[in-house]
């Protein structure tokens, strides 16, 4: 049955009107639906489809706005116009509670005393926007990357010198004052202030400072670069002296990839006078030169959390490098899985959406094995060429945030349907042992990550079941119970697809290495 | 009462509310935008908040607030005084004398340069394709998935164009009036698409300039008294030779170089729904007609 709904001199503007006919056409027992102002042609339109009638015609002009839907019911249609007023009133109730100021003048008139900006705008903008804050006395979140490093380096020295943040640029992951900034984990406030340069790696250590029973005071982001030469650290140094004076803070942890020695020592200097203890996650770096300066030395990104939470509550930080499950168990169970692969399969591919994740595996996984092939290797001659679109090359590990994969494309950890489809294809090749992968989670991720990364974990394992192989699936969940996608709930759809999942990315590596290991020892496959 | 300033304001709106004899009326009220209507004159007048586009009558305003939040009623008077818009009911004033006071005429666009810059009109169709626009008429030049609008529009397209390379301007006004109204937006498509096309006509017209002045004025008439208020209003705008700020700097891409017009359409693209996409299937479709091979 056809019915109408009239709106006389009503005016709603379009991208009002075409959610209205989306979500129409999704109500069950609607069969079609056409909405807009009544003009002569759409309802001709409204003929053509089959949902014209007589009222139509005769009450309807140009200035009003009608729903004209093919219903099997009165019920479904007053559901229509239910929807209708719903999302109408929606917009008009976000008008009210959700009206975001176009300009920074106009946010300014609203709240003098704002005083933080997430800047995420193309790159060769980002720069003057940036600026255009920091000169209001305001700190900036820089998202935005491809600005250059010069103007990186006019940032930070204005910024360094007026006591403001600019984390980033590229910058991914902040929580100031317990809000978590871009993609951040909903986590536990407590004493354990973060300064890192790196956006996953944050995410992991303050995921599993939360998993650990701690809590985290602020985490402050630097951007990829701030440890470089060209930019001397400023944001590190103004983070480590933020966490140092801040009274909620008891403990610090410093998160990046090794910086030049130069800035390594300089930064070191300074936290030896915070006056709290200090985690130093440098990763893969030099333990050493950490513990001259009398600091405690992380050697993962998970080690660097139980360090932290050890501090927090006045115990004696012990090295983890083991596995929650038990050292016994896991070999027995890497055994076991290494037991049952074909002739021929004895190599781990790697494939990740957060750069950090993927480094630090590399980083524990390359002593073992020697080379791992990457888009973003740890030696030179280990670049694997045509990442995207080539084939893996013996141990390869994959970073699919890297630029190669990213352009003209959402970033993995909001899209991830391209790491998906590559895990599939790995499938195919017969000396595929282990697929390793992480799933992040939390605010800014996609909604679902692991629904994709299971189907294609399961469709992997049947081909190569078929083929007379097995794949051993190894997956680690960045995130928290908190967070929106929910940590066991994430962890259980990848548990269901047949992958094995560790609590960390550091086990997840190095239980890649223990089956490799047992594999090797097995003979079958050297 | 309360004071808004306008930072941009297309520079025929002041002279048009000095000679306004009796107040204006609220038209219509959204989130980002109020229409005025002036007694007497088809066309409204617009207020756009920042940092929106500006389109010819109307001023860009400088808000801390909705229009919809800031007791702006449809119906409601609004006077003209002092170079400024007073809203009496809504204790609102919005100032434009200070404001930059812009040209948004046609002719301004290289008057003397008939042809688009070699590459153009290729960036422009990829831009169009690259933004996925599906719900307007985006596929009549992208040749992608059509829709019931796209395939009523599409059958009669070529007619208005038959008739505009004749210059006869009668039956090109009833061929625009045949496609006139079509589409789901508030600005339904087909009119976005007359605009998109009858901006770009007098600049690539064979014709002389006063001979393509006539047939879009034709058409352009024809096609406002087929459609709503809003969307007739920015028709006749356009049978003035007047335009969008943002589809001009896009004109004005299209004839002067090739690597402006990516980030030039992706601005347009960004103007409502679908309107800046049906804009520039406009315009895509004039540049086919004179000029072949996109």
């Amino acid at each position: 049955m056809v019915q109408l709904e009239i709106r006389k001199n009503a005016y709603y503007d379009s991208v009002t009107l075409m959610r209205i006919s989306k979500e129409l056409k999704k109500l069950e027992g609607v069969q079609e639906a056409l909405v807009g102002m009544g003009t002569d042609l759409n309802r001709e339109i409204a003929g053509h489809i089959g949902v014209t009638s007589p009222r139509l015609e005769t009450e309807v002009t140009a200035n009003d706005f009608f729903v004209a839907a093919d219903c099997e019911s009165e019920a479904v249609f007053a559901a229509v116009k239910q929807t209708v007023d719903a999302l109408l009133n929606e917009k008009a109730e976000a008008g009210d509670s959700a009206y975001r100021p176009p300009t920074l003048d106009g946010a300014l008139k609203i709240d003098p005393a704002l005083n933080m900006a997430l800047v995420s705008v193309p790159g060769k903008f980002a720069a003057n926007v940036a600026m255009e804050c920091l000169e209001h006395g305001i700190n900036v979140l820089l998202f935005s990357d491809n600005v250059t490093i010069e103007e990186e380096r006019a940032l930070k020295e204005y910024a360094y010198a007026h006591e403001l943040l600019l984390m980033g640029p590229d910058c991914g992951t902040a929580i100031i004052n317990g809000v978590p900034l871009a993609f951040a984990n909903v986590v536990r406030r407590g004493d354990i202030g973060v300064v890192a340069a790196s956006g996953t790696g944050a995410q992991e250590v303050s995921s599993l400072i939360d998993r650990f029973g701690g809590g985290v005071s602020q985490l402050i982001g630097t951007g990829g670069r701030d440890l470089k030469i060209e930019i001397g650290g400023p944001m590190m140094k103004l983070g480590l002296d933020a966490l140092k004076n801040d009274p909620q803070t008891r403990v610090i942890v410093l998160v990046s990839k090794p910086p030049a020695p130069a800035i390594a020592r300089e930064m070191l200097a300074l936290a030896t006078e915070a006056g709290k203890p200090v985690v130093v996650c440098f990763i893969g770096g030099d333990r050493a030169e950490v513990e001259r300066f009398g600091l405690t030395a992380a050697v993962s990104l998970e080690d660097a959390a139980q360090k932290a939470v050890a501090l927090s509550r006045g115990e004696t930080p012990e090295d983890f490098t083991g596995f929650s499950m038990g050292e016994a168990e896991a070999a027995a169970l890497a055994r076991k899985i290494a037991a049952g692969f074909a002739p021929g399969q004895r190599f781990v591919r790697g494939f990740y959406t957060g750069g950090t994740l993927c480094d630090e595996s590399m980083k524990l996984m390359i002593p073992t094995l020697g080379h791992i092939y990457s888009n973003i290797p740890l030696h030179k001659e280990d670049l694997l060429a045509d990442a995207k679109g080539g084939e893996s090359r013996e141990h390869t590990c994959l970073d699919f945030g890297d630029d190669a994969f990213t352009v003209g494309r959402p970033h993995p950890m909001i899209d991830p349907s391209l790491r998906a489809e590559r895990v599939l294809t790995e499938a195919d090749d017969p000396t595929c042992a282990v697929i390793l992968c992480d799933c992040v989670i939390g605010y800014g991720s996609h909604p679902n990550p692991a629904e994709d990364l299971a189907e294609a974990i399961r469709g992997a394992r049947q081909t190569a079941a078929n083929a007379g192989r097995q794949l051993a699936c190894i997956c680690a969940v960045c995130g928290t119970e908190g967070d929106p996608q929910g940590l066991s709930r994430t962890q259980r759809q990848l548990e269901e697809a047949g992958a094995l999942v560790l609590p960390s990315n550091a086990q997840a590596a190095r239980f890649a290495l223990l089956i490799l290991d047992a594999l090797r020892k097995e003979g079958t496959n050297a | 009462m309360r004071e808004w300033n306008a930072s941009a304001v297309c520079n025929r709106l002041l002279p048009l509310l000095n000679g306004a004899g009796r107040p204006l009326t609220v038209h219509s009220v959204f989130l980002r935008a109020v229409n005025l209507k002036l007694p007497g004159r088809r066309g409204l007048i617009g207020l756009i908040a920042e940092p929106g586009c500006l389109t010819p009558y109307s001023a860009v305003v400088q808000t801390d607030a909705p229009f919809s939040n800031a007791g702006i009623c449809a119906g409601t008077a609004v006077f003209a005084e002092d170079r400024a818009l007073r809203f009496p009911e809504a204790g609102l004033s919005v100032n434009l004398g200070s404001a930059e006071a812009v040209d948004l005429r046609v002719s301004t666009i290289a008057p003397f340069c008939r042809r688009p810059a070699e590459g153009a009109a290729d960036a422009l169709t990829q831009a169009l394709r690259g933004s996925g626009a599906q719900n307007g008429l985006a596929a009549l030049a992208t040749g992608g998935e059509g829709n019931a609008y796209t395939r009523l529009v599409g059958k009669r397209f070529p007619a208005l164009v038959s008739a505009v390379s004749q210059g006869d301007v009668e039956a090109a006004a009833r061929a625009a009036a045949s496609i006139a109204g079509c589409g789901a937006g508030l600005t339904p498509s087909s009119d976005d698409l007359l605009t998109g096309y009858l901006t770009a006509l007098p600049l690539l017209a064979k014709k002389p300039r006063e001979e393509t002045a006539a047939l879009v004025t034709a058409m352009t008439e024809a096609a406002a008294a087929r459609t709503g208020d809003i969307s007739a209003s920015f028709l006749l705008q356009c049978g003035e030779g007047l335009s969008h700020r943002t589809f001009l700097a896009l004109l004005r891409a299209v004839f002067e170089s090739q690597d402006a017009v990516k980030p030039a359409a992706e601005r347009v693209l960004a103007i409502g729904a679908t309107s800046g996409a049906d804009m520039i299937t406009g315009l895509i479709l004039a540049l086919r007609q004179y000029i072949g091979g996109i």
